[in-house]
């Protein structure tokens, strides 16, 4: 199995805090890894630099992507080699519509516009499997939606890009049980063994329906312990501190 | 033939010269109680009159040309009667507003829309203004929408050649809504860069009217614009939305003042601005509302976008509020492109230079989105405010 994104010794600080005290990560093509981890322990901040968000610098260590160091490389640019990032706060673009935003962000990706009846079909298939309707189409990205719908957008896009990795950051917050189902139905429609998801999350839940072949726990700026999946329902039932004692940290 | 039969038929054309001549003389009486503002009165204190020299622009001839409009041969009594009418409330509302004054003293054009159930099946009424080189203009338009009547009204004004010297355009529109009427107004405004403009926007309104103003202006040197309306009758609404944009040097500074009459009244202005180089746009808000005035609705926001650090947006609220049983808010907002709205298109593979251009677009989209004209009308006016701000 070839290995899709590879994180050496990452570093990284917001002004003079340092935020990711040496994150090392291997994610192969098609595996399915779930970082969790207490709050404020740095997994949004990990996914952001991922994607190469300006507020953050990289001070020591490196991203691979498909083997190549990505981390001159613009956001944009990380973005169309397959990297997609799904935001647990996803930002409201009002005045522009999904429809025409979806077609901007396909151009983009293709180098093309995208014939009108291809992007209905991928549409409407994208659609379906999210239980969402037209006239969300029509709406502006994000704009007055509800937890659950903002995070459906978020996976109508993942769904029409095909990304080679999705990074899926605590997509389950604020959704209800059944918004939880069809979220996850439509991330798991997304498995390939070409296509790989890093997702970020602090319960358990969500796990049920995507199960991880890795499970890793993130405090204090890195990663200090990994697992399979019934990692989680230990942490479930015992929470984070015996991991942060085993550490020293606790 | 009745009287009210006749007044809801439509009917446009150029008033008479005697009509022109009373009101050229009337402004005249007026004007000679005022003295030319100072750049120390408040309306005036950010344009630069000082750049002013109304003897010397007002040499060369004011010549304008003026699309879909025929000379009126025999108009009616009542029709005279109803234009004089809707004049001397102009007249009236203008007696301390020097330039609005100074317009209809010079005006040698006042073209006048009456709007009724005409039967066609037109889906607008266009009025077309263009200015040539380096002509003056000075053009006096007046739309009176008949009882229980829907219309839309699109007025332009174009430049529609450069010229190295400085030139001016006055312009005045008013519109007189009568009982139960509806008024889609659509502006577009596009100036050469030695172009002063001045304009003003007047408008009364009868009870249970709605009159609603789309504005979108581009360019000129320097440009100053007065928003007048008063809302006359109980249950009336006025809505003005627009978006002003601006590149190099130009100015432009609004003001807003909607005066509340009656009761159960409702205003509404949504005006944005976007600014690139190092344009400077003023938007003033002022409302008014007299203390025997009950259950009124005034709503004002300011929306400014600025593309580089050298241009200027002002957003200034101002409210004299006498009346105690009213609901006012106002908003303003002035900013440059949100960064994680531009994270989040990059993060979607957009270039820099691609999520810009989305940004800006869905800014002023906004507000195009919402006119009530046909779709080429607004992806014309989308077009012309992207080539205006973005260059492509």
């Amino acid at each position: 199995m070839s290995i899709l994104l590879e994180i050496r010794d990452l570093r990284a600080v917001v002004g003079e805090k340092e935020i990711l005290k040496g994150v090392n990560l291997r994610i192969g093509s098609g595996e399915v890894h779930a970082i969790m981890g207490p709050n404020g322990s740095g997994k949004s901040t990990l996914s952001n630099i991922i994607l190469g968000h300006p507020k953050y610098t990289v001070t020591s260590g490196d991203i691979l992507f498909q083997g190549q160091s990505i981390l001159t490389l613009p956001t944009d640019e990380r973005a169309r080699l397959g990297i997609f990032l799904s935001f647990q706060y996803p930002t409201a673009l009002p005045g522009v519509s999904i429809g025409n935003f979806l077609k901007s962000i396909l151009k983009a990706h293709r180098g093309k516009d995208v014939p009108v009846r291809e992007f209905k079909a991928e549409l409407k298939s994208a659609m379906s499997l999210l239980d969402v309707p037209d006239s969300f189409i029509s709406r502006y990205v994000n704009d007055g939606f509800s937890g659950g719908e903002k995070k459906k957008a978020e996976i109508l896009q993942m769904s029409l890009l095909k990304p080679a990795l999705s990074i899926l950051d605590e997509t389950d917050s604020g959704l209800d049980i059944d918004a939880l189902r069809i979220v996850s139905a439509g991330i798991t429609a997304n498995q390939s063994p070409e296509r790989s998801i890093l997702l970020i999350t602090h319960y358990q839940r969500m796990l049920n329906y995507v199960v991880p072949d890795f499970i890793h726990v993130f405090a204090d700026g890195r990663i200090l312990e990994t697992g399979g999946k019934e990692l989680s329902l230990k942490l479930e039932e015992q929470g984070y501190d015996w991991i942060l004692e085993k550490a020293g940290m606790k | 033939m009745s009287a009210s039969v006749l007044s809801a038929k439509s009917s446009t054309g150029l008033l008479p010269d005697s009509l022109v001549q009373w009101t050229r003389e009337s402004a005249e009486q007026f004007l000679n109680e005022l003295v030319f503002p100072k750049m120390t009165d408040e309306a005036w204190r950010k344009f630069p009159l000082g750049q002013l020299d109304l003897a010397t622009l007002n040499k060369n001839p004011f010549q304008l040309e003026v699309v879909e409009i025929s000379k009126e041969t025999n108009p009616s009594d009542l029709r005279i009667g109803t234009a004089k009418s809707i004049l001397a409330s102009i007249l009236n509302s203008a007696k301390d507003n020097y330039f609005a004054l100074y317009t209809l003293k010079q005006t040698h054009q006042i073209y006048f829309y009456e709007l009724g159930e005409d039967g066609t099946e037109r889906e607008f009424y266009d009025f077309q203004c263009k200015l040539r080189d380096n002509q003056n203009g000075n053009i006096v338009i007046l739309v009176s929408v008949a009882a229980n009547t829907k219309a839309k009204f699109r007025e332009s004004y174009h430049s529609i050649s450069q010229t190295d010297q400085l030139h001016i355009l006055h312009s005045l529109s008013c519109y007189h809504l009568k009982e139960g009427s509806s008024l889609d107004i659509l502006v577009e405004e596009e100036y050469d860069e030695n172009l002063f403009h001045f304009r003003f926007i007047y408008s009364f309104q009868e009870k249970e009217s709605n009159l609603n103003i789309h504005s979108f202006p581009r360019g000129g040197y320097r440009g100053k614009q007065f928003y007048l309306p008063e809302l006359n009758g109980m249950g009336s609404t006025y809505k003005l939305m627009g978006v002003s944009s601006l590149v190099n040097r130009e100015l432009l500074d609004i003001d807003a003042k909607v005066t509340h009459l009656a009761d159960h009244t409702t205003s509404k202005i949504s005006y944005k601005a976007i600014v690139n180089d190092r344009s400077h746009h003023i938007f003033t808000g002022n409302l008014a509302i007299p203390s025997n005035v009950k259950k009124v609705s005034a709503h004002q926001e300011s929306h400014n976008l600025s593309l580089n650090k050298k241009a200027r947006a002002e957003a200034n609220p101002k409210l004299e509020v006498m009346a105690e049983d009213v609901s006012c808010t106002h908003g303003a907002t002035v900013g440059d492109i949100d960064e994680e709205q531009l994270f989040y298109l990059l993060s979607r593979g957009l270039t820099p230079s691609e999520a810009k251009s989305l940004l800006v677009a869905a800014f002023y989209e906004e507000t195009v989105s919402k006119i009530p004209f046909p779709e080429t009308v607004k992806l014309n006016i989308s077009n012309n405010i992207r080539k205006s701000v973005l260059g492509s």
